[in-house]
């Protein structure tokens, strides 16, 4: 017996020398954690790829200004390019680009560049070119940075019409908090006020560009240099795409509305009232207070029922809402309320089904009567989708 | 009192081999469902898993009538080495997908059999009592970690209910009937008795229904480990994915609670599949020193099963574990099915 233990022991320590190790450890001085990555289509077909980064000890030293035009992306010899030098636009943090023929042999030239390993495994942004994202390279793009560079999926993905380069450059952390901390307590915020789409995370994004029964829906965005005050027309200042609000805040970038897509490409933008909809009939809106006609009011949670028709093959959604009058006087009435909801609802399904996107899910409900994958590939969902005829009701109480 | 004292001791030995028993047939059918039946079956695989169930436990009983007559040992030992290597395969690759993922595969191939080896030098008597002591912290790890990786819109992981067909799914259970070959070693007594004493031996086993329980909850562990799986991606996803490994893994959110979850999921998953291989390694040696004593001092008795997996899966890397995986279930099955046939009783005049 004690014999046999030895041997256990023996077995023991010579396995603890061989087991572990740190042969696969990375330094962290050695990696660039990148925190905000963008994409623009470059000419010729290339992509550009701008990151930012936390700065090294060794960036700074070795920093070069004015490094801005450099680092534009304008080709150089070939295809392939980087930045000559590295600009940090704030303390802490350093912007760097490289122009290649893909996503991934961009991101090889910014660690051959730097030279450091890009590490993906704290990024808190993905932002593409609006031209981009309406072609497949989209999914490419995403896909690559998810399964080859290990992105943590947890990322926002963002779709601008700007040069999104210039829309990370402009990103600074304010309030003195921590640029990571300042991009994750920016989108729950945003989140919060239902003004962007519920599952906008890499991996979500990844998942419902494969998918056949959902449509993904991304975070849309734009910059706004426009510094002096503007009225706007309108109920709602929300009910427009970024942009165009007035700025009363440092932050330059506006986030409000959504890109969805039609499978791997996008197909339109809703604006923050259309994605606070889309929040509502999804059931996955968070916020409790909205403002009405004049008056705000405090919802208790919504209840929505969608379903399609099995025998016209409608799209059909019921809300039931109750109210109650917090501030203001209401203008409206319970009935009012309700035809009104009634017709944006059903226009936002509309204005979806003219993009060909399915970013509500109706699909995931319409798949329960087909028994086999084959069954369902028959039906032709898409094509279903798109000539479905929508009804909404929706019920309000006030109090 | 004595009389008393034996009994539970019994009891106590047969309880902790039924336990190991139990690990690895949820070990197997897991290991079966992510390999093959998800590849066939998609988002159904659950339901070709669930056919195990029952499987395991008529296994269990057929192994307890058999205990009585004497099984065929070195027939026992093949199918029990057999399905070893199924759990070391599966290991294998799990630990390749998300714990190694930079490692050479021969180094994730080494890493996984010397794990298993070292469990497996406790004998059968260390394993049981190991998996005894985990019965049901295992299971409850795996269900909590394992729902916590899951998105709201699991639900969506559901439909179509019957996957690519009937005719696949009928093809996916098949599969995974041989999953129940583990439950096989429980035609041997447990090692713990030998050492005790012929009195001991002499003792009555408890009831087949005490067995076949435990075969059939550890089979139910492993098929709702399945369902957990088939309900992380939608059907179209499912399809895409053409690893092994990458089937093993149920995650649907993007790294809940910062990749916590995910770490201990696959820490859990790996430890089952170990002390799986583990058990059904060391009911080789035991089934191999029946038929042949002699080697019991030289513990050769598990140096030929380690052998012959260590052989595997050398080969495994050379040409892939596909020809293996492929030929599993036909393999255990006709392994099964022999070495359910008793030994003759030896006449005496």
């Amino acid at each position: 017996m004690r014999r046999k233990i030895r041997l256990l022991a023996a077995l023991l320590a010579l396995a603890a020398l061989t087991l572990t190790g740190c042969a696969g450890g990375q330094e962290i001085e050695d990696c660039l954690f990148v925190l905000a990555m963008a994409v623009d289509p470059a000419p010729d077909g290339t992509l550009q790829v701008t990151v930012k980064a936390l700065s090294g000890t060794q960036d700074a030293a070795n920093l070069t200004l004015p490094t801005a035009q450099n680092s534009s992306g304008s080709s150089q010899s070939g295809e392939q390019s980087a930045s000559a030098g590295i600009e940090q636009s704030e303390p802490g943090y350093i912007t760097l680009s490289a122009t290649s023929t893909s996503c991934l042999r961009a991101l090889s030239l910014l660690s051959a560049t730097t030279p450091r390993t890009v590490n993906l495994g704290q990024l808190r942004e993905v932002v593409l070119n609006r031209a981009l994202a309406e072609t497949d390279a989209a999914f490419t793009v995403l896909r690559e940075i998810h399964s080859m560079y290990g992105a943590d999926g947890s990322a926002i993905v963002v779709v601008t019409p700007d040069d999104a380069g210039d829309f990370i450059r402009r990103q600074r952390a304010v309030l003195g908090i921590r640029l990571s901390k300042y991009l994750e307590v920016l989108f729950d915020s945003f989140s919060k006020n239902d003004v962007i789409p519920p599952h906008a995370q890499l991996s979500a994004v990844l998942a419902a560009m494969e998918s056949g029964t959902r449509d993904a829906a991304c975070v849309y965005a734009a910059g706004n240099a426009f510094d002096s005050t503007l009225v706007l027309d309108g109920d709602s200042d929300t009910d427009r795409l970024p942009g165009h609000l007035p700025r009363t805040a440092p932050a330059m970038n506006e986030y409000m509305g959504s890109a969805i897509f039609s499978g791997a490409h996008m197909t339109a933008a809703l604006t923050g009232d259309e994605t606070g909809l889309l929040c509502l009939i999804t059931g996955e809106a968070r916020t409790r207070t909205t403002f009405i006609g004049g008056a705000q009011y405090r919802a208790l949670p919504t209840r929505v029922t969608r379903r399609v028709d099995p025998d016209t093959g409608e799209l059909v959604v019921h809300v039931r809402m109750h109210l109650t009058c917090i501030a203001g006087e209401p203008l409206l009435t319970a009935g009012e309320l309700a035809q009104r909801l009634e017709q944006d609802i059903a226009n936002l399904i509309r204005r979806m089904q003219a993009a060909s996107s399915d970013a509500a899910g109706f699909g995931r409900i319409a798949i329960r009567r087909s028994l086999t994958v084959d069954d369902w590939e028959r039906e032709n969902w898409e094509a279903r989708y798109e000539s479905a005829g929508v009804r909404v009701t929706v019920d309000v109480d006030i109090t | 009192m004595q009389n008393t004292a034996l009994e539970s001791r019994v009891r106590a030995a047969y309880r902790a081999q039924a336990a190991a028993a139990a690990f690895a047939c949820g070990a197997a059918t897991f290991a079966l469902g992510s390999g093959l039946a998800v590849p066939m079956c998609l988002n159904a695989a659950y339901i070709a898993a669930v056919c195990a169930v029952p499987a395991s436990g008529l296994a269990a009983y057929a192994a307890c009538r058999l205990r009585a007559r004497g099984p065929r040992p070195l027939l026992l030992c093949m199918a029990l080495t057999a399905a070893a290597l199924l759990l070391l395969l599966a290991c294998a690759q799990l630990a390749g997908q998300l714990l190694l993922s930079r490692a050479a595969a021969l180094y994730v191939c080494a890493v996984t059999l010397g794990g298993a080896l070292l469990c497996a030098l406790c004998g059968e008597t260390g394993v049981s009592r190991l998996c005894f002591a985990l019965r049901i912290a295992a299971p409850v790890l795996l269900a909590v970690l394992g729902v916590a990786g899951l998105s709201g819109q699991w639900h969506a992981g559901l439909f179509p209910l019957l996957g690519s067909g009937l005719v696949p799914l009928g093809l996916g259970a098949c599969a995974c009937l041989p999953a129940c070959i583990p439950a096989m070693m429980l035609a041997l007594p447990p090692a713990a008795l030998a050492d005790a004493g012929e009195d001991a031996l002499a003792c009555p086993p408890p009831p087949p229904a005490f067995f076949v329980r435990r075969a059939v909850l550890g089979s139910l562990a492993g098929a709702l480990l399945t369902l957990l799986l088939t309900l992380c991606n939608a059907y179209e996803t499912l399809r895409t994915l053409d690893t092994w490994g990458s089937r093993m893994v149920i995650l649907s959110q993007a790294d809940p609670h910062g990749g916590l979850v995910q770490e201990l999921l696959t820490l859990v998953q790996l430890l089952a599949l170990t002390l799986g291989a583990s058990a059904m390694l060391a009911g080789a040696e035991q089934a191999l020193l029946r038929f042949r004593p002699s080697m019991k001092n030289a513990r050769a008795g598990l140096l030929i099963p380690a052998i012959v997996c260590t052989a595997a899966m050398t080969l495994s890397l050379v040409y892939g574990y596909g020809p293996l995986l492929a030929a599993a279930p036909a393999t255990l099955a006709i392994l099964a099915l022999l070495t359910m046939i008793p030994m003759r009783r030896t006449r005496t005049i």
